[in-house]
């Protein structure tokens, strides 16, 4: 029987978790009957798995337990909710501005003077706000520290 | 109710009830399984919570499903291998002066071991040291203890690579022990 040394680790560490079928638990042990580094490896990693199993940890309680679920309903309905203002808010500026550009900027009936200022205004802070929008964005991409939680 | 029904009432039927039932049935194994990975109650809480909200949000879009805790699993999963990037990221950022495996070892609480001993916190230390992958397959074998059919199952891998894995992570184990156990102890 020819075995490799990546079959020999897969076969011995299946032996420490009883885990083989009787004819891999045969090879296994004429890995260990043939090869030194193998026992060697194999004593190694029974102090590994002794270690490991002394490993319990405490059983989570029911409280916390229950959060698991209850949160991510809360969420749902706070993500949705904040969804429906947000969407809601927006669409009454929108219509606010459709309807103050209707009303001014675009009745003949208004003196030209207003009607530029304000259209000149309404330009300026939408510049103003692509401008920040265009900054924030370039800063966003290089940002070393976005991922950090302040 | 069992599982086979929960499933289709969630996938079929689109009733919460049976993703409730669901969540009841293995809410533990994932909370359980997160602690292994984040290392302390609070981050595997959130991951468990972020991770059935994500699964519930995802079950519109599944056509069939077996079994419920293999696909959550890789939901949860990368919700925790997320929590510890973002760790990982923080530590990089925050340019400690200790090493990124020793800024791992303050996120794990010794409070979730049941047996506050020294070879207990040694052995807990250990893990928190270790890489993510070998943490994980050591998690699923010790703290859940599953066998390798189920490991392999979880983690889509075939049987063979599940002993290499755990060959492996029980030899980095092994020498991450040693080299805490041999580490100068901090004088307060």
């Amino acid at each position: 029987m020819n075995i490799d040394q990546e079959e020999c680790r897969r076969l011995i560490t299946g032996l420490l978790d009883n885990e083989l079928t009787a004819e891999e638990r045969i090879a296994a042990n004429e890995c260990l009957r043939r090869s030194q580094q193998c026992r060697v490896e194999y004593e190694q990693l029974a102090a590994a798995n002794a270690k490991l199993s002394t490993l319990t940890l405490k059983e989570p309680e029911d409280h916390v337990l229950e959060q698991l679920w209850r949160s991510p309903y809360h969420r749902v309905a706070w993500k949705t909710g904040l969804w429906l203002a947000l969407g809601s808010t927006t669409a009454l500026v929108l219509y606010g501005v459709f309807e103050f550009a209707r009303a001014v900027l675009f009745n003949s009936a208004e003196p030209v003077l207003p009607r530029m200022a304000v259209a000149g205004a309404a330009a300026g802070a939408l510049l103003i706000f692509y401008t920040i929008l265009r900054e924030r964005l370039r800063t966003y991409k290089v940002d070393r520290y976005k991922d950090i939680e302040r | 109710m069992d599982e086979r029904k929960a499933i289709d009432l969630c996938i079929i039927h689109r009733d919460p009830v049976g993703f409730e039932y669901l969540v009841r049935s293995f809410r533990r194994e994932a909370f359980m399984h997160a602690v292994g990975m984040l290392g302390n109650e609070q981050d595997a809480a959130d991951a468990c919570q972020d991770s059935f909200l994500r699964a519930f949000s995802a079950l519109p879009r599944v056509r069939t499903m077996e079994r419920f805790y293999p696909w959550f699993y890789t939901i949860l999963r990368n919700c925790c291998l997320n929590l510890i990037a973002r760790r990982k990221t923080v530590a990089d950022h925050t340019q400690r002066e200790q090493q990124n495996s020793d800024a791992a070892q303050d996120e794990f609480s010794p409070s979730v071991l049941l047996e506050q001993t020294e070879e207990q916190r040694l052995v807990w230390r250990t893990l928190a040291a270790m890489t993510s992958a070998d943490r994980e397959i050591l998690a699923l074998k010790y703290i859940e203890g599953r066998c390798y059919d189920e490991i392999a199952n979880l983690l889509g891998i075939p049987r063979g690579t599940v002993m290499s894995r755990l060959f492996y992570a029980r030899q980095a184990f092994r020498e991450t022990h040693d080299r805490i156990n041999n580490a100068p102890r901090e004088t307060p």
